[in-house]
């Protein structure tokens, strides 16, 4: 992928420190993080559990401020939540109290959105993720998996320049993660929208994403950064192969070295 | 829908043959004492008699007593102090109580004073009410709005409060901004504490709606309840005791019916 300045999502040296709650100073979570996600890249982040992944995607979320370094998404600071930068998290938090198709809608209501444009965008984007028909259902009335597309419709819905996933798949059975690893595959290529994964599941992150950081244990630091070497389309065959099984086993070889 | 209406279809039929022993077996034992005067009717009057003073309450066919056929006035005139002072308990605790659940510097401001106040029982504040708003209406409605504005208060703290952060970053993150933030995540989010609250505090209005209307207004269920008393009408006395309890059960489906037809007439988004 070739980087354009001024594009894509930059963060430099970023150390967060969290006041502990039994007043022996500090818990640091994060130690001079750097990272690039370029424009229209996929990117994975793993490690150990614990280490701060979910803190990192916070604060490219902008649910948490940073104390030292910069994060800066297409040129501009990032000081707050945005629907330039969508989240999935890990499990979907739908509005219980709005139906799915209300569910859908929120954000472009936020964004003043016409009536008949919002109308079109949801069928779309419940289309796409194979939710066609359920528009009036209520999020409790769904499984965990068919929750959790919905939310991908949410954030798809906004055209959001990034896309921010926060473990999407960790709530679900094995079956269902890898159809929606496919499905997520599937849109990734269709809209190109830049993609931050956190996960600890490394294959998942080898199936999908271009290119992956790997995370040490907290406070968190980058040990490794590789570009995944595997073409796409990437099929279901590909998790068999034996070049897929060695980066996997190297991958978490690395991972389990911290602790 | 159609699962909701199953449901509610099978708890009206089924009834819990358990829970009526007790209630029929008073009723029979009642019926005894009476029949046979074990105990005078001007301290129990038979539930055949009962009966009929409650129609004749009513309607005033029989004309039983010197209160046929007022239900409608008394009960209108304790339904309407109910509706004031609950919606002025409801405004206040509500407004106040949503503030305090989402500002910690609001909750610093009225949790101390709200506390102190809560502790003197609503009863005690009857005394210093006469005094200041004289025997009545002003008195009922300060009492029913102080008394029924605490449970109103304590819950819409608690639901504000409690709202999931996970559902305000959501929020945040699909572009709401403080304020729809407010109206389409924290309020429905808090609803369900909101609405136990409102409940609550209609059912205490009715309690004191009575109480106020003991010290002596001249329309009004309690009003007549005393009066009764002071007459002898044990009978109206127990037919006016059903009626409220009537009245407050109305009351909580009327407030219920009109929360949900909010929620339907604005597919299930406030705004």
């Amino acid at each position: 992928m070739t980087e354009k300045i001024d594009s894509g999502l930059i963060m430099d040296q970023v150390t967060l420190k969290f006041s502990s709650p039994d007043e022996e100073g500090e818990l640091e979570v994060l130690d001079k993080v750097s990272l690039k996600v370029a424009e229209g890249e996929f990117v994975g982040i793993v490690g150990p559990s614990g280490c701060g992944k979910t803190t990192l995607l916070n604060i490219v979320a902008g649910f948490q401020p940073i104390q030292e370094g910069s994060v800066v998404h297409n040129g501009l600071p990032i000081s707050k939540p945005s629907p330039e930068r969508a989240v999935v998290f890990q499990s979907a938090i739908l509005f219980p109290w709005l139906s799915v198709h209300d569910n859908v809608a929120y954000g472009l209501k936020r964004a003043k959105v016409s009536r008949k444009l919002i109308k079109s965008t949801v069928k779309e984007h419940l289309q796409m993720v194979g939710m066609a028909g359920f528009e009036n259902y209520t999020p409790r009335q769904l499984s965990g998996g068919m929750q959790q597309r919905v939310a991908f419709a949410r954030a798809l819905a906004l055209k959001p320049r990034m896309l921010l996933l926060d473990e999407p798949f960790a709530s679900l059975d094995a079956q269902t993660r890898v159809i929606m690893q496919e499905l997520l595959q599937d849109i990734h290529r269709e809209y190109q929208t830049t993609t931050l994964l956190v996960t600890h599941d490394v294959e998942e992150a080898l199936f999908l994403a271009d290119k992956i950081y790997v995370l040490s244990k907290r406070p968190a630091r980058v040990i490794e950064e590789f570009n995944v070497p595997f073409a796409r389309p990437r099929g279901l065959t590909l998790r068999g192969e034996a070049g897929f099984a060695e980066l996997k086993a190297a991958l978490l070889k690395k991972i389990r070295e911290q602790f | 829908m159609k699962t909701k209406s199953i449901s509610r279809n099978k708890r009206v039929r089924k009834i819990d043959f358990y829970g009526l022993i007790i209630p029929a077996l008073i009723l029979t034992i009642w019926y005894l004492v009476t029949a046979n005067g074990t105990v005078a009717p001007y301290l129990l009057p038979s539930p055949e008699r009962l009966g009929r003073v409650a129609i004749d309450f009513a309607l005033g066919n029989w004309q039983f007593t010197p209160y046929a056929g007022s239900l409608l006035e008394h009960a209108a005139a304790s339904s309407l102090r109910v509706m004031r002072g609950f919606l002025l308990a409801a405004c206040l605790g509500l407004s106040l109580g949503l503030l305090s659940g989402r500002f910690q510097i609001m909750k610093r401001i009225f949790d101390p004073t709200v506390n102190l106040i809560r502790a003197i029982p609503g009863i005690g504040w009857l005394p210093l009410a006469m005094v200041w708003f004289g025997v009545g209406e002003k008195t009922t409605l300060f009492l029913i709005s102080l008394a029924a504005f605490f449970p109103i208060f304590i819950n819409a703290v608690q639901g504000a409060a409690n709202v999931p952060p996970l559902y305000l970053r959501a929020g945040m993150m699909l572009g709401a901004n403080r304020l729809t933030l407010f109206t389409t995540v924290i309020l429905p989010a808090a609803l369900p504490s909101l609405v136990a609250g409102l409940r609550l505090g209609l059912g205490i209005s009715w309690a004191y709606v009575v109480l106020g209307e003991l010290t002596g207004v001249n329309s009004g269920l309690g009003a007549v309840m005393m009066d009764a008393r002071m007459l002898g009408h044990v009978d109206i006395v127990m037919v006016t005791m059903i009626y409220i309890a009537i009245l407050g059960w109305l009351s909580d489906r009327i407030l219920l019916g009109i929360l949900r037809l909010c929620r339907l007439s604005r597919n299930g988004e406030i705004k």
